[in-house]
């Protein structure tokens, strides 16, 4: 009982000190938050340190697999940044990772990103499954074209109407960004709640659930 | 200085306390507000439920503690309704560094229906590299993992004799904080090897992925707490996702009546010539 207990107090203490940061910046909120990056950092090395066991010193040592010293030397030589007279070594292993990187991403942004949002974006005006649907679909359309000849800066007055279009294509973006603003409001809060949640029920066990 | 300006330049800690009362009251004192599940929220738990005995689903846990709050209760609520599901086989990976912990966090608290560890369901733990470990995740998952979280190798696992790559999967579901999350997945998993795809967000990313949804590659996703509180009422269980649901709407108001006020009192403020 007693491994909880004190865990749930310790996690207490430290939710009211990062709080204390509300009255303003102070030494106890400074050590937390550098206990919380600490802790973090910790444990990126541990779960690191337990992929390169597993994916490649057994490997080597246990099935021989010798390529694998390969990727752990590129990985090594990223270090060489810290040493100015070796710096340039890293210039190898973070070409090969920016290469590998972009490779990836090429190939699925073509029909992942590109063409299947388009293809959405081609739908059919249709009231057969009801009026909203219908709506939706005229909001899709004219929304597209609206906000992609926002960003069209060549000569942006002279075509006529075009302005009024532009100003249509940034109220479109407006309501997006008012959707972002609500989620992310939403968002923040449900931190705070999820503090309280932990502090009225399991620290203070005065929530029902 | 007038009413308009003193509103205008109130001590933000006032705001704090206002807020932290009026959020206590619904947490101590629950009003069980009415709540409509979303569509998008019903398509993941319709999907769900017409898997098939013998399905495949993966979970992948790429968030962290400090979403720990929005998006903790949707994983349960997504691995409690998997549980309930006879016969099907769930793999908890994470792209996310700190998602094994949560996983396994989330695995010892959740009744698992008579579910067995290696059998019908196992943690494969984290794999660096971001949308790269995808690609290889989804190419050839024993290479990826060559042992799970609880360090089993994973060919002594019964349930992943005859899971090979992302074609044996029939679904995958991301609980996605932020990156590596579903533009990586779309065009790693869903895209190439048509894996049906499903994912729960923070509210903040909605907006972001929702044009996903539309095009249809995927299946439906969860908003927040709001969606994961959408989940256990569809489950009919009372999680923390519905309880903080009436503080999550307190909340709103408050932030509305104050976007309000201040607006109201800037505007009037200038108009007496007072606020600039």
């Amino acid at each position: 009982m007693l491994g909880p207990t004190f865990a749930t107090w310790l996690g207490a203490i430290l939710t009211l000190v990062v709080f204390s940061f509300l009255f303003g910046e102070n030494p106890a909120w400074r050590f937390v938050e550098h206990v919380y990056i600490g802790f973090t950092a910790a444990h990126a090395i541990s779960m690191g340190w337990r992929n390169i066991d597993s994916l490649a010193v057994k490997p080597i040592a246990n099935e021989s697999r010798l390529y694998l010293l390969i990727p752990c030397i590129l990985g090594v030589m990223l270090y060489s940044r810290f040493f100015p007279r070796y710096s340039w070594l890293s210039r190898y292993p973070m070409a090969f990772l920016i290469g590998c990187g972009t490779g990836m991403i090429l190939k699925g942004v073509m029909e992942a990103q590109f063409i299947s949002q388009i293809r959405a974006s081609v739908v059919p005006i249709v009231f057969d499954n009801g009026l909203m649907e219908g709506i939706g679909s005229i909001v899709i359309i004219l929304g597209t074209i609206c906000v992609l000849l926002y960003f069209y800066f060549s000569d942006p007055d002279g075509v006529p109407g075009l302005k009024q279009i532009r100003s249509f294509g940034r109220f479109i973006m407006m309501i997006a960004f008012g959707a972002t603003f609500g989620n992310a409001v939403m968002g923040e809060m449900t931190l705070f709640i999820g503090r309280l949640q932990f502090l009225y029920g399991e620290w203070l066990n005065l929530m029902k659930i | 200085m007038s009413v308009w300006d003193k509103l205008l330049s109130l001590d933000r800690r006032w705001i704090y306390l206002i807020l932290f009362v009026v959020v206590s009251y619904p947490l101590l004192f629950p009003i069980g507000l009415p709540l409509t599940v979303s569509r998008e929220t019903h398509r993941v738990y319709d999907y769900i439920e017409s898997l098939p005995p013998e399905s495949v689903v993966v979970v992948s846990f790429d968030y962290s503690p400090s979403s720990y709050a929005e998006q903790h209760p949707q994983a349960v609520a997504i691995m409690n309704h998997l549980m309930r599901k006879p016969g099907v086989k769930i793999i908890c990976t994470a792209f996310w560094e700190q998602g094994p912990m949560l996983c396994e966090e989330l695995l010892e608290s959740i009744d698992t229906h008579g579910k067995e560890y290696g059998k019908d369901y196992v943690n494969l733990g984290f794999v660096p590299g971001g949308e790269t470990a995808m690609s290889a995740f989804a190419g050839d998952i024993p290479k990826t993992f060559p042992v799970d979280h609880r360090k089993n190798p994973i060919d002594t696992l019964p349930m992943m004799a005859d899971i090979k790559t992302a074609n044996d999967i029939d679904f995958f579901i991301s609980i996605a904080a932020g990156s590596p999350g579903v533009p990586e997945i779309v065009r790693q998993i869903e895209g190439p090897y048509k894996v049906p795809f499903a994912a729960g967000l923070v509210a903040i990313s909605v907006p972001i992925s929702m044009p996903y949804v539309q095009s249809g590659q995927m299946v439906g996703l969860l908003a927040g707490l709001r969606g994961a509180a959408e989940y256990e009422q569809l489950l009919d269980m009372k999680g923390t996702a519905t309880v903080g649901m009436d503080a999550i709407s307190f909340s709103h108001i408050v932030v509305l009546v104050f976007i309000i006020i201040s607006n109201v009192a800037y505007f009037l403020g200038r108009h007496k010539g007072g606020a600039k």
